[in-house]
């Protein structure tokens, strides 16, 4: 065999995650950008509904985090009109709620996210959150701030 | 090095036995009304010593002398040829056990103290005592007398030494050892020696009373300095070696997942690919030449664009910028001859109406090419030509991922997010470039192109190798890996 034909692995990072950040509060949001950016994730921030729509269609990201509350609809709306775009099922949802009560969690199963992390939270929750999300393949049911 | 040899030794010490026997000179009616007779019947089988009727100056007589010398010359010296050559090169012989080795070592230290004793005028007492110790400690432990025969065996049947003769002196050397193998034994000679010069008598058991624990350890070697820095450097070249194996394989392995398909399962990547640009890879499959024609077209397309025309791509932003990815340069003559060999098997294959090979015939038979016509020979030719040179796309993309030799900076590649072309939506610029190694690999794999089968093929060998060599290092390295730790630790090996 010729010594020149030899592939290597490749070893740059391919472990390499897009985040869709739906964010309306700007100083949370420029908080969470840089967080997730020093962490070596890709991200891109939308501050409302349709504004997060429309990056998904150009971004197609990994994941999704999405609030609670938007300006102009609510995070469950927004999970249910992604969940009916093609390419979601690639998709993880990581929704931010502060209610901790059973028949929300449970509501927010079925509608199509897959994972949550209660309000208030830390940047290492969060981190560990998205971690867990990645390495289960989404087959999370929540996570604990 | 001098460190290490010394920390090694001293890991790995052997424990030396001690003699616990009564010295003490014996009062006067014990030495008349005990010893002396005792010594005398123990005298009358060989009449060693000449003990006086009165006091106790007992002498040796030269047929002690001469008897010593005679087992010297008759059971060591055959063997003291062989002693330097196995510890100097022993460790290296894989049918030899570290413990052997060092029972060898034990072995020699006995001859190279037998050889001390002096046989010509008075015998040097501190030299015959080093020398009984030597000998008990290989004769108290049967099994030590065993592995120095055995090994022994193992060598002249190496060499050409081998023969009856041989033989019987290695079975001999057995009985060397042995009360009551020889007459009279090196046993006996002992107790003479030992009544001689404590002038008191002592039975069998009084001499070989030693502390005994075990004194030969299979821990490493217990070889000279010089030994020792031959056996550091080896394990230091096959530390060097696994590495450069396990990086191989690991290459290989790569490779392998790359290209090939699971047994049963379907070439999804190239499946995909031909789909998405509007073709119908089940409805081609019925005839492998216009499928591989239509596919190399495809590519050539697919080529064409990354090659010459620019990528848009979003930043964070959303704002879109149009990039090269690819410094065509790099590639420009294989395209040409890709695009060559295409229009050759093309033109050649669609003039004449030809019998349709299937896919599933081309991929499962591997004699499929012995009845193929002219035609099909021809186009066939140009098919292997065209994998080839997609091979060689392949590896100048492998060899560009990992480097600044794109088009595109490394450091760059996953801060932008493809627009266009659409099939690359998505993606970052570098998941783009990765995605044409994956699928060009794919053909190669899926096709059969002949250097990357080879290639993958040196998985076997070089795993077998890899494992030839773990076990080798096994095989010479202290137990607790000491001399490997030190090796990294001084930055000698490179871990990890």
């Amino acid at each position: 065999m010729d010594d020149d034909f030899s592939f290597c692995k490749v070893k740059y990072n391919l472990d390499f995650y897009k985040i869709l950040l739906v964010e309306n509060v700007f100083c949370i949001a420029k908080n969470m950008v840089k967080v997730l950016k020093d962490n070596g994730y890709f991200v891109v921030h939308g501050s409302d509904g349709k504004g997060a729509l429309n990056l998904y269609t150009n971004y197609l990201p990994d994941i999704v985090i999405i609030p609670d509350r938007l300006p102009d609809m609510t995070g469950l709306d927004l999970v249910g009109r992604l969940r009916t775009l093609s390419g979601m099922d690639r998709m993880f949802i990581l929704y931010i709620t502060p209610q901790n009560d059973y028949g929300h969690l449970k509501e927010l199963k079925t509608i199509g996210v897959n994972s949550y992390i209660l309000k208030p939270f830390e940047a290492p929750d969060l981190l560990l959150t998205l971690r867990e999300l990645v390495v289960s393949g989404g087959n999370l049911s929540g996570g604990e701030s | 090095m001098e460190d290490l040899f010394n920390y090694i030794k001293s890991q790995y010490r052997r424990i030396e036995p001690y003699s616990r026997k009564d010295t003490s000179v014996p009062k006067f009616w014990e030495y008349y009304f005990k010893h002396k007779p005792m010594m005398s019947a123990f005298n009358d089988r060989y009449d060693f010593l000449k003990i006086p009727f009165f006091g106790r100056k007992i002498e040796l007589r030269d047929n002690f002398k001469h008897r010593l010398n005679e087992l010297f010359l008759n059971y060591i010296v055959p063997f003291r040829k062989y002693l330097k050559q196995i510890i100097e090169s022993g460790w290296r012989w894989n049918y030899l056990s570290i413990k052997e080795y060092n029972v060898i070592v034990l072995f020699a230290d006995f001859c190279g103290k037998f050889e001390n004793v002096e046989t010509v005028r008075n015998i040097n007492a501190g030299a015959f005592f080093k020398m009984e110790e030597a000998f008990i400690k290989l004769a108290k432990n049967p099994e030590y007398q065993t592995l120095v025969m055995e090994v022994f065996y193992k060598i002249i049947e190496k060499t050409k030494d081998f023969n009856e003769a041989v033989r019987a002196k290695i079975d001999a050397l057995g009985l060397f050892f042995k009360e009551g193998g020889l007459h009279p034994d090196m046993p006996y000679m002992l107790q003479t020696d030992n009544i001689y010069y404590y002038k008191r008598y002592f039975s069998l058991i009084d001499v070989f009373d030693m502390e005994f624990m075990e004194g030969v350890v299979s821990d490493f070697y217990d070889c000279p300095r010089d030994v020792f820095e031959e056996i550091v450097y080896n394990i230091e070249s096959l530390l060097k070696q696994i590495k450069r194996y396990e990086v191989d394989k690991e290459n290989i392995t790569w490779l392998k997942n790359m290209s090939l398909v699971k047994n049963g399962e379907m070439p999804a990547k190239i499946i995909n690919f031909y789909n998405g640009k509007g073709s119908f890879w089940a409805k081609d499959s019925d005839d492998f030449f216009k499928l591989f024609i239509n596919l190399a077209k495809l590519l050539i397309d697919e080529l064409d664009f990354i090659l010459y025309k620019d990528f848009d791509v979003l930043d964070t932003d959303g704002k879109v910028i149009r990039v090269k990815i690819f410094d065509k340069s790099s590639f420009e003559v294989l395209f040409q001859k890709l695009n060559n060999e295409f229009y050759l098997a093309k033109a050649r294959y669609f003039s004449v109406l030809s019998t349709k090979i299937g896919l599933v015939e081309f991929i499962t038979n591997p004699k499929v090419t012995d009845d193929f016509s002219e035609v099909q020979k021809f186009v066939y030719e140009k098919v292997m030509s065209m994998l080839s040179l997609l091979s060689e796309i392949s590896l100048k993309i492998n060899k560009l991922l990992d480097t600044d030799g794109l088009a595109v900076k490394i450091a760059d590649r996953n801060k932008y997010i493809v627009k266009l072309p659409a099939d690359l939506k998505g993606k970052s610029l570098h998941q783009a470039v990765f995605y044409y190694l994956e699928l060009f690999l794919q053909i190669c794999g899926y096709f059969r192109e002949p250097k990357i089968m080879q290639e993958i093929e040196r998985l076997g060998t070089i795993t077998k190798q890899l494992d030839d060599t773990r076990a080798e290092l096994n095989r010479i390295s202290d137990s607790n890996r000491y001399i490997e730790s030190k090796l990294v630790e001084t930055g000698r090996i490179v871990n990890g």
